[in-house]
């Protein structure tokens, strides 16, 4: 099946839709019929930072988030799972990491305070997040995917945004005060 | 408590229940079986100022009561920042004064049951040939721990003295002669031997001229992070012309740190920015760094010149 | 100064022993038997598991009931409620005072219940999640949750809402920095953190409706 064929067959699925006959189960996971068509999900990010120079801490003071979700089944998950990816996504950026000890492999910070994730206080000041809603061909109900999506667009905007901001690009992750003085200071 | 070894007092239990939870053992520090609770001690959580006498504080009281304390806040700001940034507001709220001095390292060797270093009784520190990042860029020998209170940097930055009860009775100390480093003993951080407890907390009143600063560099978010590096200073001041200083890092050393190089090149002089920069280079010239910890020397700097400012301001 | 009363983790002394005269002292199945009596405790660190743990009955007050509690001395608050007393509302994250999903209010003050002991909360007023709604009619801070879904997984939701219904007992308009301060204990690893501030800000226009 082509991609032609498949779109002829939505413009069908979307009249079920809108009026499924009693019983009828609408909409399903990827069908068969569907074979090697992936959905493809879209997104975009903007961060802005605040690096303080004597400490090496950055502050995410505002984010902004846009997503390509298909059909929202539940517009308000939806933000909620957008919300979530934007917060896993800074700590992914700036501190969230297992520690090994390099000679013996035994990881050595095994619980939540030295493996460093932002509570509440962390958020930036500002999160705006808002998704579009073109019918997808292959999801259910027209629905693509936000979970995973969600968390890319934050850690590329941070590193560009620290360039921004002090000059220089930070060549790891999670960028620790120890890696971002590292950074300036081969400036 | 003093007869039985494996006695330890407990006061608000946020350090000491982890701490057994964890099961760590050692040399010094056996599996606790006996749990003496002192905080039914009356009138061992009092905050008492005196316009003549100072601040008084029971070793009993909570982070939260000290933190927002209205003599406190007003009269030793420091002391409240520093209150007030340690842990989680309920760590905060349970935990007290005397539990955070007397709490233990967060060397994260130390409280892994597989590494047997130097101060459970061992032979070898993992902080060197391992994971440093957080370790200490002063004072270290044998073992490389940073001390972990935010309270403690703040009282010795006021001068505060320690009453503590021992075998032979009670004994006063100022707090920079209460922790001890690794060089005099490295299986514990302060002067208490098993069954001594911490009685009191006593500064004098702080000076009208006297300017405050509390300044933690942390990990994440303005909370619940154990310092990166963190600089408790008092400042008497007349305008620019500093009369004295008292500058205590933590974070840095296995004691906190006083900048006594620092401090004697501010005395007496006029503040400015090649004044502060000397100063703290000057206390920071002694450091010298593990493999992953470099950066703190720069931060320290950094937070002494910021918080000199801070303090005048 | 000797200390007035010493907790002996080896048997039971005075202070741990039950009844305080409390007016209605209840079991969970209405018997006389305080609750977890015989029950074994095992895979606690650092005791085998055919060696008995010493044990004291315990009178807590529950979300204002009196429970007849048979606890052993290491119990955290946190266990005797979800194993003692079926309350398991409160939910167990972490165990060291790091997430704060335990929390509870013990005389007015949010605490991490996972590291009170048991036998220390005697003669405390202590309220859990589930002691929050009245008749069916769910709290403002509860409320607040479901109309802003402040949640996702909703693993340390529990813990939020008791720490925000302590923060709005204690200011019940509370400024956005208030309220992320008092909250900055409280891990969401979903991070829902935009709609529990949403949800809290609901809480306090409805604080006293
Ligand atoms: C996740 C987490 C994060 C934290 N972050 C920070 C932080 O950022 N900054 C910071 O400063 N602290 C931090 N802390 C430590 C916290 O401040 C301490 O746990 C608390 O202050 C200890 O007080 P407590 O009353 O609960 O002490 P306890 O746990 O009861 O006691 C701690 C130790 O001190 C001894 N002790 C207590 N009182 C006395 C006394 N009067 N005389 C002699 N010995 C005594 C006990 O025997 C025990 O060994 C953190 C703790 C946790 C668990
Ligand atoms: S720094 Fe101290 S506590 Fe940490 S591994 Fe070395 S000796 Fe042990
Ligand atoms: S379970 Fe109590 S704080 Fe995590
Ligand atoms: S909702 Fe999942 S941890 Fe908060």
């Amino acid at each position: 099946m082509t991609i032609e064929d498949a779109v002829d067959v939505v413009v069908v699925v979307v009249d079920d839709v809108a009026r499924p006959a009693e019983g009828t189960i609408v909409g399903s996971a990827r069908a068969a019929d569907f074979e090697g068509v992936s959905q493809k999900t879209f997104g975009a990010g903007f961060y802005e930072v605040e690096v303080d120079p004597a400490t090496g801490f950055v502050r995410v003071i505002e984010a902004v988030q846009v997503h390509d979700v298909g059909r929202a089944i539940n517009p308000m998950g939806v933000i909620n799972q957008i919300h979530g990816g934007v917060m896993h996504g800074i700590n992914k950026a700036l501190t969230e990491e297992l520690i090994y000890d390099p000679p013996t492999g035994v990881v050595v910070n095994p619980n939540l305070d030295e493996y460093k994730l932002h509570m509440i206080d962390g958020m930036p000041e500002r999160v705006q997040v808002d998704f579009v809603e073109p019918y997808d061909v292959v999801g259910p109900y027209g629905a693509k995917g936000v979970g995973e999506p969600a968390l890319l667009p934050a850690s590329p905007a941070i590193h560009a945004a620290i360039y921004d901001a002090v000059g220089v690009y930070v060549n790891r992750q999670p960028m620790t005060q120890a890696a971002v003085l590292r950074a300036i200071a081969e400036l | 408590m003093r007869a039985n070894p494996e006695a330890r007092p407990i006061a608000g239990g946020s350090d000491l229940l982890g701490w057994i939870k964890e099961d760590v053992q050692g040399t010094g520090e056996p599996r606790w079986n006996l749990l003496v609770d002192i905080r039914t001690i009356p009138g061992s959580d009092e905050i008492r100022f005196d316009e003549a006498d100072g601040l008084t504080l029971g070793p009993l009281a909570t982070l939260d009561a000290i933190e927002h304390s209205p003599e406190v806040q007003d009269r030793y700001p420091v002391l409240s920042r520093a209150a007030g940034a340690a842990a989680s507001p309920n760590i905060r709220h349970v935990g007290t004064i005397g539990g955070n001095i007397n709490q233990r390292p967060r060397c994260w060797y130390l409280r892994n049951t597989e590494f047997d270093c130097y101060k459970k009784g061992g032979n070898f520190c993992f902080a060197v040939t391992g994971k440093n990042e957080y370790h200490a860029i002063l004072n270290g020998e044998l073992c490389y721990i940073v001390h972990p209170s935010d309270a403690a940097p703040a009282l010795m930055a006021l001068h505060a003295d320690a009453t503590i009860r021992t075998a032979d009775g009670e004994q006063t100390m100022p707090f920079d002669e209460y922790f001890i480093g690794p060089r005099q003993d490295v299986l514990r951080e302060n002067v208490l031997q098993q069954g001594d407890l911490l009685t009191r907390i006593h500064m004098p009143t702080p000076s009208p001229n006297a300017g405050m600063s509390f300044i933690k560099a942390q990990r994440r978010g303005e909370t619940y992070d154990f310092a990166v590096v963190n600089v408790a200073t008092v400042i008497v001041h007349e305008g620019d012309q500093i009369e004295d200083a008292s500058i205590v890092l933590s974070g840095v050393a296995p004691t906190p740190f006083r900048a006594v190089a620092a401090e004697d090149a501010l005395r007496g002089q006029t503040v400015s920015d090649g004044l502060l920069q000397q100063a703290a280079g000057a206390a920071l010239l002694r450091a010298r760094p593990m493999t992953e910890n470099a950066y703190k020397v720069g931060i320290s700097k950094n937070l002494i010149v910021r918080s000199v400012r801070e303090a005048m301001a | 100064m000797a200390p007035s009363s010493a907790s002996r983790a080896g048997s039971a002394s005075p202070l741990l022993d039950d009844d305080d005269g409390a007016a209605t002292v209840v079991t969970t199945d209405g018997s006389d038997t305080p609750v977890g009596e015989g029950d074994a405790v095992t895979g606690v660190i650092g005791v085998p598991d055919n060696v008995p743990l010493p044990e004291a009955v315990v009178t807590l007050n529950v979300n204002g009931r009196d429970y007849r509690v048979n606890v052993t001395a290491n119990m955290s608050l946190l266990e005797a409620l979800r194993q003692r007393l079926g309350l398991t509302g409160s939910k167990l994250g972490c165990d060291r005072s790091e997430c704060s999903a335990c929390t509870v209010i013990v005389d007015g003050v949010a605490m991490n219940s996972c590291s009170l002991l048991a036998i220390r909360e005697q003669g405390k007023q202590i309220v859990t999640i589930e002691g929050l709604e009245r008749d069916g009619v769910l709290s403002p801070v509860q409320e607040g949750f479901v109309q802003h879904m402040g949640l996702q997984c909703g693993f340390c939701t529990p813990g939020q809402i008791m720490q925000a219904t302590a923060l709005l007992q204690q200011n019940p308009a509370p400024d956005e920095a208030q309220v992320r301060r008092a909250m900055s204990g409280n891990l969401c690893k979903c991070s829902a953190y935009p709609n529990i501030l949403s949800a809290i800000r609901y809480a306090s226009e409805h604080w006293n409706a």
